[in-house]
């Protein structure tokens, strides 16, 4: 891994006192430098300054997959040729890599065609069929979440359009195919579709929040009576509790706490865009457009640096009538189009759109100045389905696109081909491991995988 | 015991099963070998009863392979099936592992709803919801809660205790939150004692006349009263009396008073005598009644009659007229404006009444009115006026020559277009109508001559009628103010309006017609009176209500609701201010609050009176507030017993108490806010965000019996989804729900009430999946520009009210598929094509005989048919998959993963129909042992369209086939062939009804160990059995009524032949 000149002035501002995590593997990573360092004298947790604006991971998902013989790109840099399902990304070819042939094994291995292959995209683990244990894993952006989130007054933003479909699939609860961010193998992370709510969870800062604290002070010790007394079967529940009011004061007490003195400051200290409409928005491109721009204004005023969004749901039955020339609904019309040459064209629309969508969030943060540097240098964005062929949901590769230069620890304007080269180099959980390893969490193995993708 | 007989069942099931189904190609997944070495027979329980199922039905082992005898195969049947009864027999003891629940979002909103008893709409996606378990959202283990979860409940709870109105009485709740809502709800409460309990005739703006009616029942009561020995009454109470007539004992005492007062001046005096000229009671009481009623309805029409007469003095003045107690004046000129609108078209002329009649005139019968200057102005159709003319001038000869104009019969002078009247008088005279006219205004201005006639005190009216008291009329008094008779007249009007009023409250809130308090001016329309309006708004005026009318306990309330009206805004300071304006006093800018007696005491002694008054108000409406605060703490305690479903333990209410305490001196924060605090933490406490159940083993097993509480909290969410009323938790007090008749009992009260349309809401609606049906957009609008808004409401509320109608009057069971009826309203009728049978435009109605329009039951349900429709077309894949998940309880498996699709029309390209390309599909044989299961059924349903429209051809024209044959050979057809098809295996429907409903109750899913509880569920819907069999049958099982305690709890005796012991 390089080391630049640059980054590791950046280092030289910690403290000698500090301990430093890893700190061989991890000076390579500019935002490493604010990690939480445990001051010797007060014993309380201060945030060295840092010059270098941190990395944002953002994953955008689509569900059920795409047209196979439009996705395609080859070819690097400005000469790159992208197949016509990748269209919008033509002004971005130099700010993104391609990535083919990546899959889960344990993916592959589920027999439900939709729900086993779909939640356990950014975890590679095995989803139960048990209809009485909901389980799956912790995927990399809550790992990332745990693990460096407490640096932000959110540790990470979880996203999506649509809500949570009431119904069994084949049995299985449709939670599964709602969420493809776990923040434990059997809890999902709480996904916000309502753009008004997310702009209030990034703008309300915790400040002035003494009162709400003194009445989760209450209820948490109403909380810890209560345990003692219930089924330990039902504990598990009511940890979930105690977790979320220890989340919550911690946040509080961050926000109390001015944690940014001097060293690398946001683009922004207040939102650059109104706050959004209460209601849920009734048009579908709108309401994306919403969710990416609450993503932008996430990262500038940093507020998180950590986000996933899903466009749509497994299964999801989005009307795409907003397309000029579609009608039908994503899932039973359009994924699954008997292979009629009408339909198949308005399948290539809905993937054009979702690519757009990523490429609209490309352009985004590439217009905005970090210093030099844009906000989209600073970023690893990942556009992602956990099927390749919607139709015949097809598991054993998945369609990958990277982009931005994670704070220089990225070279995009490539395309990576892994299909050929061995189950054992091309599975997802190796690229998940590169990725978190390069916002700063090293592990020595994820899901499947127990090394880094080779070449990225 | 069993274990030898089983090892004969397992050399059986190896000579013929495992061939196939053993090791590791085990056909269908059903490995034989490995369930009878070892496995637990419990845990291979639903798979060994597809094993017995398909050996009963001869379709194992298949027809190609070597078949037992019938005796084998009859040992091999028999000795699983006692198996499966003894594994069902000791499970049956498991309450199952239920994971504590939290509230839906549902159950969230309901239970605010009823702990507020406002619907606050904070519900509204406030929390995501998922489905587990049977297929509900019930159930704890899909149910997670996170920091942003919890975050939204605090962000709720302080909203809710934002409504919570917090004043002079005990802790309440409004619509509406914050400064507003106190404000608000205290107009609103005190609006509510007044419309309840008062009175009032149709003074002020748009004020419409209430409550009359209390005077005739009054002196009805009086009249009983009065004659009880008589009437056989007894030595009843006039209270008693009073209750009778639905009227207050304390109204009806005072009207008593006033009837059998010694003295009383006129007008009071006439009414009195007419009361005690009623009859005496003898003879036919019930008759009597009646007449006595009626000539009580009289006698209130002539007190209504003198109100209007004091009271309605003129109406060309900009005030609301009515008569008060402190002051009567009256002119001796007076004008009148008549407006003449009542003629009918085409009619030639109008003929208009005036009288005059002597009021009061001691004796005197001769007054001289002179009607000066009478002109009338008709107006056109397009609304012009016409110049106004003389009367004289217009009037017929035959009229004007007896009005005589221009004379004055006692030889006074008047004007040669003026009429004069003498004594008491009823004249009449025709208006020939000009072509055009249709309306006319009458003006003319009346003048008591007492230079040539008594001094009496008149009224004058004129009327359209010949009856005074009838249709339109304009009336009013003339007297001579400075006359003996009227000064000699003024003390009983007075005494009148004090002691019979028109009104017995004024309004809260004065209308720009109302008069306003002293010291302010009450000219109309002048700075003063309008500052007052906007600034002051409230002026408190009910005196008559409060001394004459409202008990003890209403004064209170009353009194709490003013203190929270004046407490709601610096209503003391804003009249303080005027009071200092008014009287150019020397304010300092301080308010009420600052200042004190000894300020108060150098004022001049007009302002002190009302500074006085405003000092003492402002002070009793803070002590009030102040001596409220307790009580609230208290009140919050309670409140959060019912919101956590269970009697709080001391400790908890001494938590409670110490957490107000701190609140308001360590946080240094206000009543209100405080209280508001305490509220917001009790609504994010675990014991009411989840459904707790606490651990309390009964010493046999493990497993915990419920609290009385706990027990009650499982009965209302599931049949109300939300929490015990108040006779529930009466009874859980009680600690009657210990015995299953007071728990049916119970049950049956709450499958009766209104709230139980939430459980055709949340049970059926999830069941079938019309839940929130009315937020659907899986339709294409392009395709369907029909499928509007409404219709889909209409669609929501006929699937929803359907159903409570079966749980609310408990229909038989067999109902929900069967039933001849549905709910409609005309737009949903229209959409069907029922033409004429449905009146309602909004709520639907109940429809019966609707088979013959293809309606009725579950199968006709318009957000039925469209969910298991595609976007553009009809499914018959989805109603077919729809029909043997969710209505047999017999799902065939998930397609493989590249099965491939149909397209999304229903007029392909190729040409083809759906029918034609499942055909072809069903040709792959991989398919078709499941889609000869599928389509058959689904195909029935092929005559209704993707909105649920019956439709003879499809778009194109194609005639449609909605025939299908089912595996066992059986041809079915269309709705009706579908309904016969279900009617032969009612059983398994009456299986998918009790495993829901169980697993509804439950929030899980049902296991073994409801085996033997399912077959009693199912034996309860036999022929007529009524729905609420089942929700009894459920409620009184060990399952309901039991937590299980312990995951690992295993039973007491091994299981089958698997345990070597």
């Amino acid at each position: 891994m390089n080391t630049t000149a640059e980054q590791s002035r950046g280092t030289q501002s910690l403290s000698r006192r500090s301990f430093l995590r890893g700190a061989g593997f991890t000076l390579a990573l500019p935002w490493l430098e604010s990690l939480p360092l445990r001051a010797e004298e007060s014993g309380k947790l201060v945030t060295p300054p840092s010059h270098k604006p941190p990395v944002r991971f953002a994953c955008i998902y689509f569900s059920n997959g795409v047209e196979p013989i439009h996705w395609w790109a080859k070819g690097s840099g400005a000469s790159m040729e992208l197949g016509p399902g990748l269209e919008p990304l033509e002004p971005f070819r130099e700010d993104m890599v391609f990535i083919r042939g990546l899959f889960n094994a344990q993916a592959v291995a589920n027999t439900s065609p939709h729900l086993g292959r779909m939640p356990n995209l950014l975890s590679g683990a095995w989803v139960s069929l048990d209809q009485n244990d909901i389980r799956v894993g912790k995927t990399m952006d809550q790992v990332l979440a745990q693990q460096i989130g407490k640096r932000t007054a959110l540790p990470s933003l979880v996203l999506g359009i649509e809500p949570t479909e009431l119904r069994l699939e084949d049995g299985l609860s449709m939670i599964y195919g709602s969420c493809i961010s776990w923040a434990s193998a059997t809890r999902p992370a709480t996904k916000e579709i309502y753009p008004a709510r997310t702009f209030d969870l990034l703008v309300g800062d915790g400040k002035g929040r003494r009162l709400d604290r003194s009445i989760l002070d209450q209820v948490l010790e109403d909380a810890r009576r209560l345990r003692i007394q219930i089924a330990r079967s039902d504990r598990r529940k009511l940890d979930e509790y105690l977790e979320s009011i220890d989340d919550i004061e911690k946040r509080i007490d961050r926000a109390s706490e001015d944690g940014r003195l001097e060293g690398w400051k946001p683009t922004l200290t207040e939102p650059n865009m109104p706050r959004p409409k209460d209601d849920l928005p009734q048009d579908v491109p709108e309401h994306m457009t919403l969710m990416l721009d609450l993503i932008v204004l996430a990262f500038r005023l940093d507020k998180t640096r950590i986000a996933t969004c899903m466009l749509n749901n497994d299964l999801s039955q989005m009307n795409f009538g907003f397309l000029a020339g579609v009608k039908g609904s994503l899932h039973l019309d359009l994924t699954h189009n008997g292979r009629d040459p009408e339909l198949e064209a308005m399948y290539l629309k809905t993937n054009q759109f979702h690519v757009q969508q990523f490429a609209y969030l490309i352009k985004r943060l590439k217009e905005i100045d970090e210093g030099g540097q844009s906000l989209l240098d600073n970023s690893l964005l990942l556009l992602c389905s956990n099927l390749l062929d919607g139709d015949r949901h097809q598991a054993d590769q998945m369609p990958m696109i990277l982009a931005g230069r994670g704070g220089g620890s990225l070279k995009p304007g490539r395309v990576l081909d892994y299909l050929e080269r061995g189950d054992d180099n091309r599975r997802a959980c190796s690229l998940y491991l590169t990725l978190m390893d390069r916002m700063g969490v090293h592990l020595d193995r994820f899901g499947d995988a127990d090394r880094h993708l080779a070449g990225i | 015991m069993a274990e030898r007989d089983f090892a004969v069942t397992s050399s059986l099931l190896k000579q013929f099963c495992f061939e196939c189904h053993a090791d590791q190609h085990a056909e269908a997944k059903i490995n034989l070998k490995r369930m009878t070495s070892g496995a637990p027979f419990a845990t291979g329980f639903n798979t060994w009863k597809k094993v017995v199922d398909r050996l009963a039905q001869r379709k194992m082992p298949p027809q190609d392979a070597r078949q037992p005898s019938d005796s084998q195969r009859r040992q091999l049947i028999s000795k699983i099936r006692e198996q499966l009864q003894i594994v069902a027999k000791q499970h049956a003891e498991d309450p199952g592992q239920v994971i504590m629940r939290r509230l839906t979002r549902a159950e969230y909103a309901y239970t605010l709803q009823d702990l507020t008893g406002f619907d606050l709409k904070l519900e509204h996606d406030f929390l995501s919801d998922a489905v587990g378990g049977e297929g509900f959202t019930n159930v704890g283990l899909v149910q997670f809660v996170q920091d942003s979860t919890l975050e939204r409940y605090l962000e709720a709870a302080k909203k809710v205790a934002a409504h919570a109105v917090i004043g002079a009485g005990p802790l309440q709740f409004f619509r509406d939150p914050g400064k507003t809502g106190f404000e608000l709800s205290a107009i609103s409460r005190i609006q509510e004692i007044y419309r309840q309990h008062g009175f009032r005739t149709g003074a002020g703006e748009g004020g419409e006349a209430f409550g009359l009616d209390r005077y005739p029942r009054a002196f009805y009561t009086a009249w009983r009263f009065q004659h009880r020995q008589k009437l056989g009454l007894g030595n009843v109470t006039l209270a008693a009396l009073a209750a009778d007539e639905g009227l207050e004992s304390r109204f009806a005492e005072y009207i008593w008073s006033v009837l059998t007062r010694r003295t009383s001046s006129s007008p009071t005096s006439e009414i009195v005598a007419r009361w005690r000229l009623l009859p005496v009671p003898g003879g036919d009481h019930k008759q009597l009644a009646t007449d006595v009623r009626a000539q009580c309805e009289g006698l209130y029409q002539l007190l209504h009659r003198w109100h209007n007469t004091l009271g309605q003095n003129a109406d060309d003045k900009e005030q609301a007229f009515l008569l008060t107690a402190d002051s009567f004046e009256v002119a001796q000129v007076k004008p009148f404006v008549m407006n003449l609108n009542n003629w009918p078209d085409g009619a030639s002329q109008v003929i208009v009444h005036v009288f005059v009649e002597i009021v009061q005139g001691g004796g005197k019968q001769n007054p001289v009115v002179i009607w000066h200057k009478p002109a009338i102005q008709f107006r056109r159709k397009d609304l012009r006026l016409e110049v106004p003319r003389p009367l004289n001038m217009v009037l017929s000869r035959k009229s004007a020559d007896r009005l005589a104009f221009g004379t004055h019969p006692k030889g006074g002078t008047v004007g040669r277009g003026d009429f004069v009247t003498t004594g008491a008088v009823s004249q009449t005279f025709d208006l020939p109508i000009p072509a055009g006219a249709n309306s006319a205004l009458l003006t003319v201005e009346a003048k008591l001559d007492v230079e040539y006639g008594d001094d009496c005190i008149v009224r004058c009216t004129i009327s359209e009628t010949k009856d005074a008291l009838q249709g339109k009329t304009v009336s009013g008094l003339l007297a001579n103010p400075d006359g003996s008779t009227f000064k000699a007249w003024v003390p009983g009007v007075l005494e009148f309006a004090r002691l019979l009023p028109q009104v017995s409250h004024r309004e809260p809130a004065p209308s720009d017609r109302d008069p306003i308090p002293p010291p302010f001016d009450n000219s109309y329309n002048n700075p003063e009176r309008n500052d007052y309006h906007y600034k002051i708004k409230y002026h408190r005026d009910d005196q008559f209500l409060v001394d004459r009318i409202l008990d003890d306990a209403m004064r209170e309330r009353l009194d709490q609701a003013w203190t929270d009206l004046w407490a709601s805004f610096e209503y003391h300071d804003a009249f303080l201010r005027f009071v200092i304006d008014k009287y150019k006093l020397d304010m300092a800018g301080r308010g009420i609050a600052e200042r004190d007696l000894s300020w108060i005491e150098t004022l001049p002694a007009e302002p002190r009176k009302y500074v006085r008054d405003l000092h003492r108000g402002y002070d009793s409406v803070h002590k009030a507030l102040e001596a409220a605060q307790s009580g609230h703490v208290e009140d919050v305690i309670r409140f959060t017993s019912y919101a956590w479903r269970r009697t709080l333990t001391e400790t908890e209410q001494a938590r409670m108490r110490s957490y107000y305490e701190e609140l308001r001196k360590r946080s240094q924060l206000g009543h209100p806010k405080a209280i508001r605090t305490l509220l917001a933490r009790a609504l994010v406490a675990p014991d009411f965000l989840f459904r707790t159940e606490r651990s309390r083993p009964d010493g046999k097993t493990p497993d915990s019996p419920l609290s009385q509480w706990e027990l009650a909290s499982r009965l209302s969410y599931f049949l109300w989804s939300s929490l015990p009323d108040a006779q529930l938790r009466r009874a859980a007090q009680a600690g009657e729900l210990d015995d299953p008749k007071q728990l049916a009992r119970q049950a049956r009260r709450m499958l009766r009430d209104r709230k139980s349309r939430r459980l055709a809401k949340e049970f059926f609606g999830q069941w079938f999946g019309f839940y929130q049906f009315d937020g659907y957009r899986g339709t294409d609008p392009q395709r369907f520009p029909q499928f509007t808004d409404s219709l889909k409401t209409a669609m929501h509320d006929e699937a929803v009210s359907f159903f409570e109608y079966i749980v609310r009057n408990d229909r038989p069971a067999r109902e929900i598929l069967f039933a001849d009826y549905t709910f409609l309203n005309r737009e949903l009728a229209e959409h069907y094509g029922i033409e004429n049978a449905v009146s309602s435009t909004t709520i639907p109605q109940r429809v019966e005989g609707v088979l013959r329009f293809h309606r009725g039951g579950l199968f006709g349900l318009g957000a039925v048919l469209t969910v298991t429709s595609a976007p553009m077309r009809t499914s018959p894949v989805k109603r077919g998959d729809w029909i043997l998940r969710r209505v047999l309880g017999t799902p065939v498996p998930p397609p493989p993963a590249d099965a491939g699709s149909i397209p999304a029309d229903d007029v392909l390209s190729d040409g083809l129909t759906v029918r034609q390309r499942l055909e072809d599909h069903r040709r792959d044989p991989s398919c078709a042992n499941c889609h000869s299961r599928i389509d058959p059924l689904g195909f029935t349903l092929e005559h209704y369209d993707a909105i649920g429209r019956w439709r003879a051809t499809y778009r194109d024209g194609q005639p449609i086939d909605a025939s299908g044959k089912t595996n066992d050979g059986k041809v079915i057809s269309g709705p009706r062939g579908l309904r016969d098809y279900l009617a032969s295996h009612q059983e398994l429907f009456q299986r998918t009804l009790s495993t829901k409903l169980l697993g509804y109750a439950l929030g899980r899913r049902v296991s073994v160990s409801e085996e033997i509880l399912i077959e009693q569920l199912m034996s309860e819907q036999q022929g007529d059995g009524r729905f609420s069999h089942l929700v009894e049958r459920i409620v009184a099982s060990k399952q309901f009524r039991y937590h299980r305690g312990n995951a690992n709890w295993q039973p007491k005796t091994g299981i089958g032949g698997e345990k070597k012991q």
